[in-house]
This record gives structure tokens, sequence and C-alpha cells, in this order.
């Protein structure tokens, strides 16, 4: 029966749940508020399930003087000062009605002064991190590192106005880099003495080459031709390559999402109840 | 001397990165933003409404996301506030209550005196629960909101006797620091009723957000660019309000830091594969000449 109600429970719940989202009508739809409500009042009492777990696993390092023991203790004196003076609303005006965050009140200064400059300082560290990682270990090992540098470079340019000036400053810089680079695959290709590839590369630097000098030939004549800038690529990046990237990967989620939620709702997959000998 | 910069010790690194923030900051470096599309759509939709709309503002964040995202709020709340709108703050993170707040004295409290709580605006605070909250309110905001922050009875505040669900609101503006955020409110808020959703999250969000605009996201802003682009907007289409003055518009003081910070890590990738290639190239070549 231990495992038999919570099966149940689960079968019933994942079948209304799943029904309600076809049929938004009575008697699905208030269930499935009905469910929510539920779900929202478990939610509140995972926050006192979480604070116990907390205190019970710091508190028996510090009875055992387990090493790091000093850190538990700090982290104990914080939650239990900031919970005595949230219940008590220390310094704000007492009483249910009134607001933790009142006028006075120490629970929102311990916020101000300690926890937001605190929290702010810990994230603001990643900045130094993440510049140290960039030069050691970004490197352009294999073809599909050099892409992902490629793209980041592009990125972290594309977010700063530099990489806006640069092209505003060299218009078409852009496209004599990007036919430059063609023209050195073409080159790859002619020693190689491969000349079908060298025939398409070959074609697409000239066409390259030949729209960005057309395009310098229209602007040195007063005329409006559209050459690509780095804010336009950080764009094209973020809404083709990634997007698509990112799709792929959310459908691969929900695929997933949906395969996990069958295995639960018909109690093939049985791992949330835990062992038998629990 | 290659194999040198590869091993540089990375105390240079953190030093080099502490004075491309600290520089800009000492010399108030500020750098004027164009608006992309994605943070003009939002601008142009709050534009669109009429004054007296409901818009809904869950600001699901921390102190941690707060350089980036607090901006945003502000920026938000500024607009709002300039359009006459109705504003509804909630959240479904602790630590929201606390930012909005923030956000409520500092612009509110300061730019617009004539905002009067509970005619003009109402803080719901935080419920429990995550994207479960989102599914109640979309029917009735009474379910779970009895009281505001202030334990007033939700009846008893004048701008929510004519507001029952998430279908009476205008829009969804929701700033995001993560789980749950933004992409709930779209799943679970926006999808159900049609209410428009917009909002900000941080950087590193955002590239997973991209799928949801233009359809089922209206607008979307990501990092410190976006909400320094908002504020360009901003001081243009309000320029009697704000002239040219930037002091209480913070991610455009920000951006100066970060732009450096972003150069200095542009040259240390560059710099980090030159010496890469540069003593690859030098142990082939020894190797070569051990081979011989």
């Amino acid at each position: 029966m231990r495992r038999q109600i919570p099966l149940l429970i689960t079968f019933v719940v994942g079948v209304i749940m799943l029904f309600e989202a076809f049929i938004p009508h009575p008697p699905f739809d208030q269930l499935n508020e009905s469910l929510s409500i539920t779900f929202d009042v478990l939610a509140a009492f995972a926050f006192v399930l979480g604070g116990g777990n907390l205190a019970k696993i710091h508190l028996a390092k510090i009875s055992r003087s387990q090493p790091g023991w000093g850190y538990s203790a700090v982290t104990m004196a914080g939650f239990f000062a900031m919970l005595a003076i949230g219940l008590f609303k220390v310094g704000g005006p007492s009483g249910v009605k009134h607001a933790l965050e009142a006028e006075g009140s120490w629970f929102q200064a311990a916020y101000d002064y300690c926890f937001l400059p605190l929290s702010a300082t810990t994230f603001s560290l990643l900045a130094f991190f993440v510049a140290s990682a960039s030069y050691r270990a970004f490197r352009a090992k294999n073809r599909e590192a050099t892409v992902l540098l490629i793209a980041a470079l592009i990125i972290l340019l594309g977010r700063t106005l530099v990489g806006a000036a640069l092209t505003e400053t060299l218009p078409g810089s852009l496209e004599l880099l990007f036919g430059a680079l063609l023209a050195y695959l073409a080159w790859e290709q002619f020693r190689s003495k491969r000349w079908i590839p060298l025939a398409l590369i070959g074609t697409v630097a000239a066409f390259v080459l030949a729209r960005t000098l057309y395009g310098y030939l229209i602007l040195a004549g007063g005329g409006d031709f559209y050459l690509l800038t780095v804010p336009d690529l950080v764009n094209w990046i973020m809404v083709v390559p990634q997007l698509a990237g990112q799709r792929a990967i959310m459908i691969g989620i929900c695929l997933g999402i949906i395969s996990m939620s069958l295995r639960l709702i018909l109690g093939v997959e049985r791992s949330y109840l835990g062992s038998d000998t629990d | 001397m290659m194999e040198r910069l590869q091993t540089i010790d990375r105390r240079w690194i953190f030093l080099f990165i502490m004075l491309a923030v600290v520089i800009p900051l000492a010399f108030d470096l500020t750098i004027d933003e164009v608006a992309t599309p994605e943070v003009q759509a939002i601008y142009d939709r709050i534009e669109e409404l009429p004054p007296g709309s409901n818009v809904l503002l869950p600001f699901d964040y921390g102190p941690e996301s707060e350089p980036e995202l607090q901006p945003m709020a502000d920026s938000y709340v500024r607009h709002l506030g300039r359009r006459k709108q109705k504003l509804f703050f909630m959240c479904l993170w602790p630590t929201g209550q606390a930012q909005t707040l923030k956000t409520v004295n500092q612009v509110l409290g300061r730019e617009f005196p004539d905002y009067s709580y509970g005619r003009d605006y109402v803080m719901l605070g935080f419920r429990p629960g995550g994207q479960g909250v989102i599914q109640v309110v979309v029917t009735d905001f009474r379910t779970l909101y009895q009281s505001d922050v202030e334990g007033t009875p939700i009846d008893e505040i004048p701008m929510m006797r004519n507001v029952k669900g998430l279908k009476d609101m205008d829009l969804i503006l929701n700033i995001s620091g993560g789980f749950p955020g933004l992409k709930e409110w779209i799943q679970f808020g926006g999808d159900r009723t049609g209410v428009p959703v917009a909002g900000g999250v941080t950087a590193v969000q955002a590239p997973l957000l991209y799928p949801y605009y233009p359809g089922q996201l209206s607008g979307i802003m990501g990092g410190l660019k976006a909400a320094a682009e908002y504020e360009s907007l901003l001081i243009d289409g309000y320029s009697e309000a704000y002239g040219t003055d930037t002091e209480q518009f913070a991610a455009i003081r920000r951006m100066g830091p970060q732009t450096l910070a972003h150069l200095v890590i542009i040259l240390f990738l560059v710099v980090g594969n030159i010496a890469y290639f540069a003593s690859r190239g030098s142990s082939g070549e020894r190797l070569k000449s051990l081979e011989k």
C-alpha cells in the first residue's frame, strides 16, 4: 500500500492535468486550479522543510567539530538572526498585518546592508574568473572551438560600441575580412589541386569582393549601399544560428519531458518513491 | 616569451579587469546606445497602451542580479509612470519584494509624488509556488492574495476592485533572474490568457528566450546593454523631463566599465590564442629538430 497509493495519486493528478490542457472547461479547469493551490500550499511548507534541513546539517557539523564547522556556525548565526528578526518584526510595526519591509524594520536593513552587498560582491567576482578562464582556456584548439571563439569575439565586440564604431569608420571591413578568408581557403584548395571546392569557394570569394568594391563605388558617388556592420552580424548570430540551436535543444527537452511524464503517470518510473527499505 | 605569456600569473589578469572597471567609473565614462529591435518593441508597446491601463510587474530576481536588472525595473516603472499606467507589483521570488520596494521608493517616491498607493499602484508581494502561483492568478488573484504586503484586504484596495485575474491585465512586464521567471510567465501566463508578455533578463538567460520572440514574447531585454538602450530611448523620448542628465540612469553609467571590461577580455582572448599558436609552432619546430 505504501507504493500503490502514491502511484494512484500520481496517475489521477497527472491525467487531470493532462486533460485540462485539452479540455479547459468544468470540471477540469476547476480541478486544475484546486490542484495548483494545493501545490502552492505544499511549496510554502517546503520553505519550513528546507530551513529545518539546513539547520539539521549545519548543527550536526558544528556539534561534531567537522572541518569547516566555523562556516557552518556563521551560516547558523545568520539564519537564526534573520529568522528571529523576521518572525518578531524587530524595529518595524508588529502584528500579522504589517509588511516585513516596513519603515524602520531590521529585516529590511539587514537585507539592504548585509545580504544585498554580499550577494552582489560574490556575483561580481565572476567577472574576474571569466577573464582568467577566457585567457587560459578559450583556445582555437580544433574546428569547433575556432567557430565558438570567432562567434564569441563577434558577440563581445557587438556588445560594445567599438564593434559599431569599427564598421562605421571602416565600412565594408567585415566583407573584406570574409573575402580575404575565402581567398585564403581558395588558395589552399588550389595548392591541394582540389578543383571543385576551389571553383565553389573562389566563386563566393569573387562575389563577396566584387560586391564590396561595387558598394565602395556607389558610396563614393554619394549613393546608398548596404554594407554589413558588427551589430547586424551579432543580431544575425542571435536570431539565426543561435535560435536554431536553442529551438533544437528545446524540442529535445520537451520530448524528454513528455516521455518522463508518461512514465511517471503510468507508474513505469518509480524512483521518486524511494527504495523499499526507506 | 610566448610560453611565459601562456602561464602568466592570473593576478595580472585580475588587475587589468579591476582597472577596466575602476577607470571608467572614476572618469564617469558614459556611452550612448542605439536600441535593438527587441528593446524598441517593449518601448513601443508601452507607448501604445492608453493611459490607465493595467500593467502587471512581476519582479523575480534577487540582489545577485541587481546590477543588471534593477536599471530595467527602474526604467519600466519610470516609463509607465510617465504614461500614467496602473501598476500591479508581485513576485515569485522571496527577494523580489525587497527589490520592488527599492524601485517604488527610488522611482515612484522621488519622481512621481502624485502616484498614490492603492489608486495608481499596489504591491501584492511574494507567494511561494513558482509557476503554480501563475496558474492560480490566471483566473483569480484573490485565491492567493487575500491582502497586499501592507495587510490591507484586496477588496479594500480601489484599483483591485475591477481586477479579477490575469486576463484583466493589459501587459505583463516581467523581470527575471532565473527560475521561475520570464519563461514561466510566457508559458503559464501569457499563452493561457492572451495577455502580451515582455520583459528583461540577465545577459546569460537572454539566448534561451529568443525562441519565444516575437510570437509569444513582445520584446526582450538581455543584460545591462539592453537596459542602457532602454534608458537612451527614455532620455530621447522624454527629453523635457530628463534633458541630458544621465545621473539617474544606472545602466548608461555602468556601460562604461562593462565596455572596457569586454575589450580587455577580447584582448586576453586574442593574446592568449596568439601565445598558444606561437608556442605550439615553436614546440613543433623543436620536436622536428630533435627528430633530425
